[in-house]
């Protein structure tokens, strides 16, 4: 393969610059003249029935400009991922603690928040869904029409219950997971902006546009066409901006006043209305023979939805999908139910529910290595997916599953797991235990086969002589607008400093699908190659018309003819030359590799591997986990940008270290008891271990120059490792997430 | 009431409400927004500037104590166009993702710098403990840093 010029070296982030100075204007940093501030009123009940919302008071204090409520909605008063069940402002019935049923906009924060303490809402209460199991008893009430199932999977392969008889090992557990909170540092809000055209625009952070327009287009009753969505920058976003949250009541807002409208949303705020990673309890019977082989797995697993769908459906397909892991088993059973509760609202997390579903399949695993004395790497080897092997699903995946074994070997191999005998017995301290632990996981690229997965590029030459490169996936700090500069400029055969991005604007881009489902590298990479390659046609084309050679080649200065050297144009002319041709723009759409079969959990082609080692401290006295190092071996493909891979494998490592030991988002009585920063920590500085990033590197025919995603691949393996080597310090086996220090004490206690 | 500081090397003054924090002040008044409001509780610094050689939470400083200090933020770090050291460093150890925290991070590593120009990795991590970064997981802001350290020991 020719040397690369752009790709897989160190490269320096497209949007640096402006983020190190400080000059990049966020959402909540823009400013438009005469904008209102808005305040949402929110139901302080988990599920009540709203009789009535009197605002007269509130609309006639002073500065207040409007006082909005369900009746003020044009159009569907609902949206959601999944189907419009969320209303926009309650005018019927609240689900939840924080749903919205009023929003005041004046002319500034205080006279809003004045406002919105004199509407009267008269509330008639409902008994509350507060646990899964509540919303499957007889007789619960319904919190939508349909009832409160969301999703309900079976299915079987083989004879599981055959298999655990004729087994030498069994093993049983139940295991929990709780809510995670994103936490992004940017919390939501933005503008709203009515158009000239009675249309409107949006300033706000969120990772698909084109989807937000369509929903809002419902909502607004106005054609898509009159609704313009900025989406970029993101400060932070890791799936918890996936679906809407303040959009419509912006766009409301906008329209309505007749004025620019701004919300932004204080860290209390954010953490009652925004989604959660989806709480899960698992319950895994797991067999295999006297060599370790395995033969049955089984699981049964509830989770909730919270009171929308969402996109939580698909978050539990998707936990379901990878029940798994890698690993091959001759008979297999799956029920899964995800149900609706008056709880938080929950969605995408990064990792999608494959994190929860990890940490059961790589607990069970590690407890039947050792009830064999086996090996953990050699028992996961021994039964990870050969080349050429269909998946315990059934479904096919691509060649690229050799992967798995190359990050085991490579791991096997490494200087910190030969090593791990040594660490344990540095340990000086009597009640300090000191122990390793591994795991693995596998991630999907892509929305999976149930939905069209497709990506549009387009490219575009200005008069200056820039290269226009349009794609809409949004960047929200994972580094896509760095990734589709190099894989543009690599393409091209130009300078990067040519090329410019332009992403999450729908009035400016082509749709390439959600920034979402680790698929932004693989898919809108490809449309960019596509797109690129079809301009390097056009402008060979052109060079024939006027050069009448098929010898045109392709620089940083323009277009040449190879063995005339004076023929030449630069790439401020090649604008004007292709206009002139009727070619205003190039665009190309690819479509994401899919499997043969489909059912109902949407399976994936294309996987990301990872393994992990983990060494860690468990402090016996205190229960503290600390942990020293850890060493990823991502499987993503060739790496496109060394920084920017690094960065994701050590971001989702310390990010999930934090849901492992420290994150514990609680819920009572549907209230969030972890309201703010304060009382939910998430991981800084001092609590990191040291980290070690190696790639195996394989190269991924189907993708970019080689790649797969890694966003969220990197955030999962770890949770297993930790409690995996939490076992092998201390003895003790966490079932129940988090590992914090009264869990760890419990637990040794017992 | 009127107050007056130095801001960025500038000597300006500023009508204010009493019950204002630094941090509206410089985002609504002086129209720098480098700081965020993350938390508004201390919890964060993303709101991170320099005041009077040491860093602070901006969400945290009530705007009478602002009366003839000397106030630095990210936006008075470059010189004639040219980034700081620590800017430098933390672009080119990948130590900025969505941006979000860097502002505040990039302030309490200058902070320590301008105090102490030859910091252990212990301080340095202590330095920027109370910065929450939710994307980067730390590894590289710290690299960052430490390259910041040895630049700037180099060019002294
Ligand atoms: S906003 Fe000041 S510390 Fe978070
Ligand atoms: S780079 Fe996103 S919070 Fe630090």
């Amino acid at each position: 393969m020719a040397e690369n010029k752009w790709i897989g070296k160190k490269i320096t982030r497209y949007d640096g610059r402006e983020k190190a100075t400080g000059a990049l204007k966020y959402m909540a940093d823009l400013e438009f003249p005469d904008a209102l501030a808005g305040k949402i009123l929110r139901s302080p009940y988990a599920h009540a029935l709203v009789k009535g919302v009197e605002i007269a008071e509130a609309e006639g204090m002073l500065g207040v400009v409007a006082v909005l409520t369900a009746k003020d909605v044009p159009g569907l008063n609902g949206f959601g991922i999944e189907g419009p069940d969320q209303p926009v402002l309650c005018g019927e019935r609240v689900r939840f603690i924080g749903d919205p049923v009023a929003v005041v906009f004046a002319e500034d924060l205080e006279s809003a928040e004045n406002a919105v303490e004199k509407i009267k809402v008269d509330y008639e209460i409902l008994p509350a869904i507060l646990t899964p199991e509540a919303a499957l008893e007889e007789g619960a009430i319904k919190i939508h029409e349909e009832g409160n199932i969301l999703r309900h999977h079976k299915s079987s392969n083989g004879d599981v219950e055959a298999a655990f008889k004729e087994a030498a090992v069994v093993v049983e557990n139940t295991y929990t997971t709780p809510y995670e909170e994103h936490a992004y540092i940017e919390t939501e809000g933005g503008f709203g902006l009515p158009l000239e055209d009675g249309g409107v625009e949006l300033y706000y952070p969120a990772q698909y546009c084109f989807r937000d327009r369509m929903q809002l287009s419902a909502v607004l009753a106005l054609p898509q066409e009159k609704i313009r969505i900025n989406s970029n920058p993101l400060g932070g976003a890791f799936g918890g901006k996936d679906d809407m949250l303040l959009q419509p009541i912006l766009a409301l807002g906008a329209i309505k006043t007749g004025r620019p409208v701004k919300i932004h949303l204080s860290r209390e705020e954010s953490f009652m209305a925004s989604t959660k990673r989806l709480p899960f309890k698992l319950t895994m019977k797991t067999a295999a023979d006297k060599n370790g082989k395995f033969l049955a797995h089984k699981v049964f697993g509830i989770s909730e939805a919270g009171p929308f769908a969402g996109i939580s459906g698909a978050v539990f397909n998707y936990a379901f999908e990878n029940a798994f892991c890698v690993y091959k088993f001759p008979n297999t059973d799956l029920e899964g139910i995800c149900v609706f509760t008056n709880n938080s609202v929950t969605g995408a997390f990064r990792g999608f529910g494959n994190n929860q579903m990890t940490f059961g399949t790589e607990s069970q695993v590690d407890q039947i290595a050792e009830a064999l004395g086996m090996d953990p790497i050699k028992i996961r080897r021994l039964n990870c997916v050969k080349g050429g092997e269909r998946y315990s699903h059934g479904h096919k995946v691509n060649e690229s599953v050799i992967g798995i074994d190359k990050c085991l070997e490579t791991m096997e191999n490494s200087d910190m797991w030969k090593q791990r005998e040594d660490f344990k017995s540095q340990t000086v301290e009597p009640w300090i235990k000191r122990g390793v632990g591994i795991a693995i996981s596998q991630h999907g690229g892509g929305l999976g086969n149930l939905l069209d997965d497709t990506a549009t590029a387009q490219i575009e030459v200005l008069s200056s002589g820039i290269i226009n490169v349009k794609v809409s996936n949004e960047e929200m700090g994972q580094g896509s607008l760095t990734t589709f500069w190099l894989i543009a400029a690599e393409t091209l055969g130009v300078a990067p400093e040519m090329i410019e991005i332009s992403s999450g604007q729908t009035h400016n881009a082509p749709d390439s699908g959600p920034a979402t489902a680790s698929r932004s590298t693989f898919i809108a990479g490809n449309a960019i190659i596509k797109t690129a390659e079809a301009l390097k046609d056009e402008l060979k084309v052109l060079g024939k018309e006027l050069w009448g050679t098929d010898e045109i080649n392709i620089n940083s200065q323009g277009i040449y003819c190879v063995t005339c050297k004076t023929n030449f144009i630069s790439w401020t002319e090649i604008s004007a030359a292709l206009s002139k041709k009727g070619i205003d723009s190039v665009s190309r759409t690819v479509a994401m590799p899919e499997t043969d079969i489909k059912i109902d959990l949407g399976l994936h082609f294309i996987h990301t591997y990872v393994s992990q080692i983990v060494d860690l401290e468990v402090n016996t006295l205190t229960g503290e986990v600390t942990l020293i190092q850890t060493e990823i071996f991502p499987e993503a493909g060739r790496v496109i940008n060394r920084l920017g891979y690094e960065g994701q494998s050590e971001g989702g490592s310390v990010m999930s270290m934090g849901y492992t030991i420290m994150e514990n988002f609680k819920i009572k009585d549907g209230k969030a008891m972890t309201r703010n920063l304060q009382t939910y920590l998430v991981p800084t500085a001092a609590d990191i271990p040291e980290i070690k990033v190696t790639p195996v590197e394989l190269v991924e025919k189907e993708g970019p120059f080689g790649a797969k995603g890694l966003g969220e691949p990197a955030s999962i393996p770890i949770t297993p490792a930790i409690t995996n080597a939490i076992y092998d310090a201390a003895g003790i086996r966490i079932k129940d997430l988090p590992a914090s220090p009264e869990r760890v004490l419990m637990e040794l206690c017992k | 009431m009127v107050i007056k500081f130095t801001l960025n090397g500038e000597r300006v003054s500023a009508p204010v409400d009493n019950n204002l924090r630094l941090l509206d002040l410089l985002r609504d008044y002086f129209k720098l927004t480098g700081a965020k409001e993350g938390c508004g509780q201390g919890e964060c610094g993303a709101c991170t500037v320099i005041m009077d050689g040491r860093a602070v939470n901006a969400c945290l400083i009530p705007v009478r104590q602002v009366e003839g200090t000397e106030v630095l933020t990210i936006e008075g770090l470059e010189k004639d166009g040219e980034m700081d050291i620590v800017q430098k460093a933390f672009l080119k150890e990948g130590a900025i993702q969505c941006g979000y925290c860097s502002p505040g991070m990039i302030m309490s590593v200058k902070a320590l710098l301008m105090n102490n120009p030859n910091p252990s990795r212990k301080e340095l991590v202590e330095a920027i403990a109370g910065n929450i970064c939710r994307c980067t997981g730390y590894t590289k802001i710290i690299k960052a840093a430490e390259t910041a350290v040895e630049e700037t020991c180099a060019q002294e």
